[in-house]
């Protein structure tokens, strides 16, 4: 086999994990992974908020999590919690895990939603220790006793993504992968379409055999070079602005991010080791930067720490993430609101298909077919679960939310929504990052609670299912009652005292035994 | 709730009937009054082999595996035997994916790197579930994950009559009712919902129930022609309509395994559970009168012609399975052929998905769309599972002229999912799908299909290092198979204990 050149473009935090992914899976005698960044170029930084699922990806690098984690100032994350959403005063958390114990074939929601018809059930997220432990800012690694309720939840982390983003450049770097400080000047292509090399502006050309988009919303590669058409979903979803901020830290960092819904958009908090990340994500038909930035700046707990950065974007995606010889990961390839802290996931599987279907074995047109279908799956999937957060409310105060609540819906979202109306079923599927537990989460904790709960709840008394209700509430409690604060855990789990290795990551949101 | 489900009416005197019945009365217990309408006539198999998702789905339902392969007579099942399919070879679709992953890819890219470079052993020769049956011998599962034998999957070859007795009569001994008789007559309401059912039997009576669940297995029951409910044909991707079956009793020499051979123009399965063996012609009657297959099988069989009984199979399957407060399940809701998920295997996961979905009122619009939706993904599987299974042991219309691997005569579906494979390497995941990518992909290889291309992160690898994995993984399953029991034994030794 001739030696390939793999090029990346672009080092944000896209780039890096791509390089140190390709790096550590790719033969170094038959792959070359150049990177090519400029220090002129800013990165917009995605992701400070992750989920669990990078655990797998820092795992499979073979990462050690606490070092992980002193690297990057991170702290734990068990959720999101969702403030004003479903109506003005009204919050939950979605947690990184689930809710209850199923009975048999029936899962947990359908006894809850009987004993909230009676006035008997407290919230949802009462009954998950994952949630509980997030409200009650505690924190301890998950059991591996699959019968216990403190195996079922997962957790992530909230990171300076920068740091991140510089944490895998040496990681990279040690496993041979060349960076080159440049801008790209030109793109050449050849007879058949296919990306041929790169021109920098010192004027050294770059040739390649294959290449990966990190270019953010520029899609340098993908959409300007190849022309892949941009699919629009801001009709859906139609914040296209965001301006953000650091703030200082104003006692110990929580174990959840928040993300509260304003009058034309919403405002994240996520809460670093050293400081807290602010933003307010909005429409700029409703709402100007000048009113955007009095809402930021009198929503921080603490001083700004540095300027207000503006970012502009629309919601969509590229046509296909992989055409030609070229794949966009990150933003080039499309981008989706944070609201659920979907930036970096969506990074990472685009490396992770890529690596599972890399091209160079005769014709690689099927693969790329493949790789296209399951992003395009992804990318649907989770956006009908960002457009539910915007649908499932009783909000009327703004004109933002009266367009909302005229907007039509997806197809594919209002099947899901007259199903959970209906019987609170959550339409199955294997494949995708958010599965029934986080529908539940939404669904009810921002008030659609459905019509009618499985029959087959009805064949467990009311005195019964209370008392069921009441001896998991119990048990819950109990599991939190023994974990330790988030801080002290922070400290403890990063200290030499604590020999035990971190629990295993998984694709999945819930954790590995859940 | 108001407006629920209290009253169930099966239609219906199957396996599928007690089945769900009887699961229905464990979900439900007293809140669900079931009535189950046992028809005389019914028709069905002696035995029927399930794959391992039956496991689950008899353990969820508290019958255990002393009662399925103990007093119902069934046996374990690990495989699929493919009679002389590639170049002649006979090969065992196993119930456990052959080898294991080396640096996080899958086996399957590994076998065909060695293939190209002239390894000899066929793919089912690394499953420890394969050889195990090729050897008659069986174990279940362990329970340490991290011995080789955690890695078995089995399902079983069921008695029919032993099991439904069996079923049957815990579902009377937890008060459901059973109503003898032949439905005459169908009664609509208003909205064109089912309101009672007229049953011809001993005593003549009305049953009424809230919901109907048609199990009758025939082709047009009064419920569907009451409901207008139709079906669509599978006989361009599944050629075949006809059935000869010999039932015969078996004489003790236990097999872990069903199979499947191409014989004239049609096919014979055979399956055997402990006191029981059924073998089926399957055939094209466009291709071979009733008289010439009678003929054929009896002498293949070495039976008179008097001892098999004729039975119609088309493939269909319904263009609506739930309509207004009733649903088709069972043959009643098709027939997609049985080389490998048969009418029972399918009417297990749709008793599932029914449970899952079960409404809270009569008609439920959003309820049955979804149920329809899903189940026709499963269909739509099914479908292209067996279509290539035809294909694999050498099964194709006569009017397919094509001399390619698939013929004409398949969906775009499988079309693409087998181009994929071919240039790729790997099987496409489908959601929906009741066949385990790797079953997809042991049958591609099982029937000689050498894809192409393989996984290219394999070529980064040493190759002296994998070919000594493979070797070391040869040897491993070879002697694990070779020291299990035979399944004769532990079954005696099961029945002792």
């Amino acid at each position: 086999m001739v030696k390939q050149s793999i090029v990346i473009v672009g080092g944000g935090t896209a780039g890096w994990m791509a390089a140190a992914a390709l790096s550590n899976k790719l033969n170094p005698y038959l792959y070359d992974v150049t990177l090519i960044e400029s220090e002129k170029i800013g990165t917009v930084g995605v992701g400070e908020a992750t989920v669990p699922h990078l655990r797998y990806f820092n795992d499979s690098l073979g990462i050690d999590e606490r070092d992980f984690i002193a690297r990057t100032n991170a702290t734990y994350k068990l959720g999101i919690e969702f403030v004003d959403w479903g109506s003005i005063g009204s919050s939950y958390v979605h947690p990184f895990g689930l809710f209850g114990r199923p009975q048999g074939d029936i899962s947990f929601h359908h006894y809850w939603v009987k004993a909230h018809k009676l006035g008997a059930a407290l919230p949802i997220t009462d009954y998950s220790v994952g949630a509980v432990s997030a409200e009650q800012e505690k924190f301890s690694y998950p059991t591996d006793d699959p019968d216990s309720l403190a195996s079922k939840f997962s957790y992530a982390f909230h990171i300076d993504a920068s740091l991140y983003a510089g944490y895998l450049k040496e990681y990279a770097k040690s496993k041979s992968v060349k960076r080159r400080e440049g801008k790209i000047e030109a793109v050449k292509t050849n007879e058949e379409g296919d990306i041929e090399s790169l021109t920098l502006d010192d004027g050294t050309k770059i040739n390649g055999d294959f290449f990966v988009d990190c270019s953010g919303f520029r899609s340098l590669l993908l959409g300007q070079t190849l022309n892949v058409d941009f699919e629009s979903w801001a009709h859906w979803l139609p914040c296209d602005r965001a301006v953000a901020v650091p703030s200082e830290r104003s006692g110990a960092p929580i174990p959840y991010t928040k993300a509260t819904a304003k009058s034309a958009g919403w405002q994240w908090r996520i809460p670093l080791q050293s400081r807290i990340g602010n933003g307010l994500v909005y429409c700029s038909k409703y709402l100007s930067d000048e009113d955007a930035e009095k809402t930021l700046l009198s929503g921080l707990d603490g001083a700004p720490l540095a300027d207000l950065n503006f970012l502009r974007f629309r919601a969509g995606r590229r046509r296909c993430s992989w055409a030609k010889n070229c794949v966009a990961v990150g933003l080039s390839g499309g981008f989706l609101e944070p609201l659920e802290s979907t930036s970096i996931y969506l990074i990472q599987v685009a490396i992770t298909k890529l690596l599972d279907y890399f091209p160079g074995m005769q014709d690689s047109s099927y693969l790329r077919q493949q790789f296209n279908a399951e992003m395009e799956d992804e990318y649907k999937k989770i956006r009908d679960f960002l457009i539910l957060h915007y649908v499932a409310t009783n909000r009327d105060d703004s004109d933002f939310w009266r367009y909302i609540r005229s907007m039509e819906l997806p197809e594919s979202l209002e099947r899901k929504m007259r199903l959970f109306c209906e019987r609170g079923v959550v339409e199955q599927y294997v494949k995708g990052m958010f599965l029934e537990p986080s529908w539940v989460a939404v669904y009810l904790g921002q008030g659609i609670v459905p019509e009618n709960y499985h029959p087959a709840v009805d064949s467990m008394s009311e005195d019964e299912l209370v008392q069921s209700l009441d001896r998991l509430k119990t048990e819950v409690q109990h599991h939190v009652e023994l974990m330790s604060s988030h801080a002290d855990s922070l400290n403890f789990y990063a200290s030499e005292e604590s020999f035990k290795s971190w629990p295993p990551g998984a694709m999945s949101l819930y954790g590995v035994f859940s | 709730m108001s407006a629920g489900i209290r009253k169930l009416v099966i239609c219906g005197g199957g396996i599928e009937s007690y089945t769900l019945a009887h699961r229905l009365k464990k979900h439900f217990s007293d809140s669900l009054s079931i009535t189950l309408i046992e028809s005389g006539n019914v028709s069905e198999p002696a035995c029927v082999s399930v794959p391992p998702a039956a496991v689950n789905f008899f353990t969820s339902q508290g019958v255990s595996e002393d009662v399925l392969v103990g007093e119902a007579g069934g046996l374990y099942r690990t495989a699929v035997l493919l009679k002389s399919v590639n170049q002649g070879k006979d090969f065992y679709l196993p119930f456990s994916p052959p080898g294991f992953m080396l640096h996080a890819r899958d086996f399957q890219h590994f076998y065909v790197w060695a293939h190209k470079k002239g390894l000899a052993h066929s793919y089912d020769e690394f499953s420890l579930s394969s050889m195990s049956a090729k050897r008659l011998k069986f174990l279940p599962a362990s329970k340490d994950a991290g011995s080789l034998l955690s890695t078995l999957n089995h399902g079983y070859t069921l008695d029919v009559t032993r099991l439904k007795d069996y079923l049957r009569s815990k579902f009377q001994s937890m008060g459901g009712s059973i109503v003898d008789g032949e439905v005459s007559s169908v009664s609509l309401d208003a909205d064109g919902c089912i309101a009672c059912l007229d049953v011809h039997g001993i005593d003549d009576s009305s049953v009424v129930g809230d919901f109907y669940i048609d199990c009758s297995g025939e082709d047009n029951s009064n419920l569907s022609s009451a409901l207008n409910a139709s079906f669509l044909s599978e006989r361009k991707s599944l050629p075949v309509d006809s059935i000869i079956r010999s039932v015969s009793s078996c004489s003790g020499s236990y097999r872990p395994f069903s199979s499947i051979s191409l014989q004239g123009a049609g096919y014979i399965i055979e399956q055997s559970a402990q006191y029981k063996k059924q073998s089926d012609f399957v055939y094209n009657s466009g291709e071979l009168s009733d008289e010439e297959a009678v003929n054929l099988f009896s002498e293949y069989m070495r039976t008179p012609p008097s001892d098999l009984k004729k039975l119609s199979g088309q493939s269909k399957r319904r263009n609506q399975f739930w309509v207004k407060n009733c649903i088709f399940m069972g043959a009643s809701s098709g027939f997609l052929q049985d080389p490998f998920m048969g009418t029972y295997s399918l009417s297990q996961s749709s008793i599932l998905r029914f449970i899952s979905l079960f409404p809270s009122a009569k008609e439920s619009a959003p309820l049955a769309e979804e149920y329809n939706r899903l189940t026709h993904l499963e269909y739509d599987c099914v479908v292209d599972f067996h279509s290539l299974l035809f294909r694999v042991f050498g099964l194709k219309s006569a009017n397919a002229r094509s001399d390619s691997f698939l013929g004409e005569a398949v969906s775009d579906r499988l079309k693409s999912r087998v181009d994929m494979f071919n240039h790729t390497g790997r099987v496409p995941f489908r959601e929906g799908d009741p066949i385990s990518q790797d079953l997809w992909v042991s049958t591609l290889l099982g029937s000689g299909l050498v894809p192409r291309a393989y996984d290219i992160l394999v070529e980064g690898i040493e190759p002296k290092w994998i070919a000594d994995q493979l070797k070391k993984m040869f040897q491993m399953i070879d002697g694990a198979s070779a020291k299990m029991p035979y399944l004769k034994d532990y079954i005696a030794q099961g029945s002792a204990v």
